[in-house]
């Protein structure tokens, strides 16, 4: 399939920090695609480089073929991007304010009408519209902004943090809202700092640390990549010390601990190492009592992937 | 009814969207509300009490008073306005919004600067019943209440785009703050010049029928007109994509009308006699307008744009060619040269062109020449120091202040330096002020007795400046060739 964004070599550098360097990553019409990363691991940089608002330091931004850096005008009439601000002004009403937005986007007349109308059916916001802007709750002034974003009928959509403190109920309204748009054909790429927040929705998904691409993917593949890693707890008879100076010798072993009364370790390599692994244990004498596996759920992939301060 | 709000609402589909938000918005917001009503309030309060007290001319009276009132709110109180209507965007997040919309940089601006005329037209309009009674009262020309109303108003729009242009500058909060700060200041000083100005001209209105008033008056405000077309396309380069010299439209009315002004104030012919006199009062007004814009330029640090590098004639020699033209290689200075290169032979030839005969028509060309080339020397010693500056520290956005503070500072550091010099060596003149690095002191002098004694030291300096940004462009040169290639292999 062709990409309708497609990001190559991207740098960004603020003096001396580089708070994006050499990211490549291409979205898909009709997917969604997760940005994840702690913060300050550039997320918002890339996403405003893609959205023209920023100039990569190097690397090409391409949207629907064209470069985006080249041709900026053309850029923003395929994409809507939602900053992780809510950007609305002062004394206006919620219709007033996509009607602004409309006008704006050089709609005019009935188009102006059916494009408000079918943004405000979309999002569900039919019974505010006369409301003030400023009385909205977070998650209402979420999908106005959403609303605001979709005037144009975008083809790429860059979300920003969108699900930022908002609260269950509406996070999954919000979840809702984006599988519809991908139904619809359009690219999404959403950013977040926490993981599982997206991973119920994603078809791919890439993974910022410090600027860099640690992983990227479906999210099967990212995850299966990851899994050929595991960790494994062991308690043996006797001396654990004995066990755990053999664990040290073996190739595929790492990161092994020692706690009171078990071993941890991480084993690099898929079941049948694992078997292999128990099976020299025992015939080393050592007497394990139990091996088991520990799973490890999305939350540990991403902590692995981006060092312990990264999580919430 | 339906229809009918259909009908009215396409029929705005023809004006700025940004005019309709806001006029929308300002219907809810008290601040124009106020101004309009306070000085209704107040030029109904004036006229009452006019026509009560009885003076001795009390047409005059009347129309200097409401002069002073129309001057304070367009003049004083609309541009702050627009200030503030600028700034509101940052403060609402909604700025990159309007930039990521089909609006594009010139409608987002115009619209602005549209909201501010809009408001002065109807400060004037409602001003004009006011005036209209001045009229029937005794001892006023019928021209003064229409020069006072045209002027109020071009000044107040020049003024809101100054306005709209600082607004943009100002992305972060402190910047913001201490630009409208600088601004209300300024405001109100230009509050103060008009309010002057206007008053002097309803108590000798007599001047209105003079040719050479008109005359000055034209020079005036073109160059008001003049600074705000400067004004407003830096507004427009701030809100353009940071992409190919945005400054470049901005660049070219500074060099353009540099170039057309003096002849534009010759053109007038009634002025022609004034300023056969005095060409290099046209120049050097003319020099300061543009030099804000121009110390922008020197001391801008982009990097080459990409529509730009790739069209680049490729080769070293070329590139050392080009690379002083482009952004970050020192082009502020350059283009500096090249403007006062333009403005120096655009007055000669127009003096040539227009002046009577008891003007410097019968000077040597060389004579002519001397108080232009003193001129561009100054400029360039200031802002090449400024631009090589930038080069060395402008990584940092503070720095780039920095630079650009240290033009005003490099002009009174000089002066000053020579005058303690004087005064240490015991050399009277010196001490005084009349020495080489007081450019006001030999401007007005080379004007005066177009000798040219300071022109050798002077073009000295500017070489000695001239030859210290050669290392910049070596380097920018290597720099790009280096840049180029990384991005033909990336390519590839
Ligand atoms: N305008 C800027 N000037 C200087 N540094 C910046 C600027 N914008 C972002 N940064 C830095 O770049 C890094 C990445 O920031 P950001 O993209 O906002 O991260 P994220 O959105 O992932 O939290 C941070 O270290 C931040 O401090
Ligand atoms: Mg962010």
């Amino acid at each position: 399939m062709t990409a309708v964004l497609e990001v190559t070599g991207v740098t960004k550098r603020y003096g001396s920090l580089a708070a994006v360097q050499d990211l490549s990553f291409r979205l898909e019409p009709g997917t969604v695609t997760g940005f994840i990363g702690p913060n300050g691991a550039g997320k918002t940089t890339t996403l405003r480089m893609c959205a023209t608002l920023e100039l990569p330091d190097e690397g090409e931004v391409r949207i629907a073929g064209r470069s985006a850096l080249d041709d900026p005008r053309a850029a923003r009439r395929v994409l809507g991007f939602m900053p992780d601000t809510f950007g609305a002004y002062t004394n206006t009403t919620v219709a007033e304010y996509l009607d602004f937005f409309a006008r704006a986007y050089g709609l005019a007349g009935a188009e102006r009408r059916e494009a408000l109308q079918s943004v405000v059916d979309f999002t569900g916001l039919a019974p505010l519209v006369e409301k003030h802007t400023s009385v909205l709750s977070k998650g209402m002034k979420q999908r106005l902004c959403l609303a605001k974003t979709l005037l144009h009928d975008p083809k790429v959509l860059l979300l920003d943090e969108p699900t930022a403190g908002l609260d269950p109920r509406a996070r999954v309204e919000f979840r809702d809202l984006v599988l519809g748009l991908a139904q619809l054909g359009k690219a999404l790429l959403v950013s977040s700092h926490i993981l599982t927040e997206l991973a119920e929705f994603c078809d791919s998904v890439a993974i910022v640390e410090r600027g860099k691409l640690v992983a990227a993917g479906r999210i099967d593949d990212v995850q299966g990549g990851l899994e050929r890693r595991q960790r494994v707890r062991l308690r043996v008879l006797g001396d654990p010390r004995a066990a755990s100076l053999y664990l040290a010798e073996q190739r595929n072993v790492t990161a092994v601990s020692q706690e009171p009364d078990h071993l941890r370790f991480e084993l690099d390599g898929d079941e049948r190492a694992l078997a292999e692994l128990l099976a020299a244990l025992v015939s080393a004498g050592l007497q394990p009592v139990e091996f088991s596996r520990e799973g490890m759920g999305l939350q540990d992939l991403f902590l692995r992937l981006t060092g312990r301060e990264a999580a919430q | 009814m339906k229809v009918v709000a259909e009908v009215a609402e396409d029929f705005g589909d023809r004006w700025n969207p940004l005019l309709v938000k806001e006029l929308r918005q300002s219907m809810r917001s008290r601040g124009f509300a106020i101004l309009f009503l306070g000085t209704q309030l107040v030029a109904a309060a004036i006229a009452a009490l006019v026509l009560a007290v009885g003076t001795s001319e009390p047409g005059q009276a009347l129309l200097m008073a409401l002069g002073t009132c129309l001057v304070i709110s367009a003049v004083g109180v609309v541009p702050v306005f627009a200030f503030l209507s600028f700034t509101q965007e940052w403060d609402d997040n909604t700025h990159d919004l309007l930039v990521l919309s089909q609006l594009g940089p010139g409608r987002i601006a115009f619209g602005k600067l549209k909201c501010a005329l809009l408001q002065v037209a109807l400060l004037s309009v409602s001003f004009a019943p006011y005036l209209a009674l001045g009229l029937l009262l005794e001892g006023v020309d019928p021209l003064l209440p229409i020069t006072l109303l045209f002027t109020v108003a071009v000044v107040s729009a020049g003024s809101s785009c100054a306005a709209i242009a600082l607004a943009g500058v100002g992305r972060s909060r402190g910047v913001r703050t201490v630009l409208l700060g600088l601004f209300t200041v300024a405001s109100l000083g230009m509050c103060v010049f008009w309010i002057v100005m206007l008053n002097g001209l309803v108590t000798t209105s007599a001047l209105l029928r003079e040719a050479a008033f008109w005359g000055w008056y034209s020079a005036a405000l073109l160059l008001v007109v003049y600074s705000a077309g400067l004004c407003f396309l830096g507004a427009r380069a701030h809100l353009a994509h940071p992409e190919e010299a945005p400054t470049l439209p901005a660049r070219a009315v500074a060099a353009g009308g540099a170039l057309l002004l003096p002849w534009l104030a010759y053109a007038v012919p009634a002025t022609a006699a004034i300023f056969a006199r005095s060409d290099a009062l046209v120049a050097t007004a003319t020099f300061f307008v543009s030099l804000p814009a121009l110390i922008s330029f020197s001391t801008e640090r982009e990097r080459l744009g990409r529509v730009l590098e790739r069209r680049l004639p490729k080769g070293l020699a070329a590139r050392l060619l080009l690379h002083p033209l482009l952004p970050g290689g020192g082009r502020g200075a350059l283009l500096m040269l090249l403007v006062a290169v333009l403005i120096g032979t655009s007055a000669v030839g127009a003096n040539k062109l227009f002046a009577p005969p008891v003007g410097l028509i019968s000077a040597a060309l060389a004579t002519d020449m001397a108080f232009y080339v003193a001129l561009v020397a100054y400029f360039w010693i200031y802002t090449s120091a400024a631009s090589l500056l930038t080069w060395r520290l402008g990584e940092k956005l503070g720095w780039r202040w920095v630079a650009r503070l240290s033009v005003p500072v490099l002009f009174l550091g000089g002066t000053l330096a020579g005058m303690l010099i004087g005064n240490v060596i015991g050399d009277e003149l010196m001490a005084e002020g009349g020495h080489l690095m007081n450019p006001f002191w030999v401007l007005f002098e080379l004007g005066r007795t177009k000798t040219e004694d300071s022109l050798p030291g002077l073009l000295a300096i500017s070489g000695v400046l001239l030859l210290a940004q050669v290392p910049r462009w070596v380097r920018g040169v290597a720099d790009a060739e280096r840049a180029s290639r990384a991005a033909q292999r990336a390519r590839a």
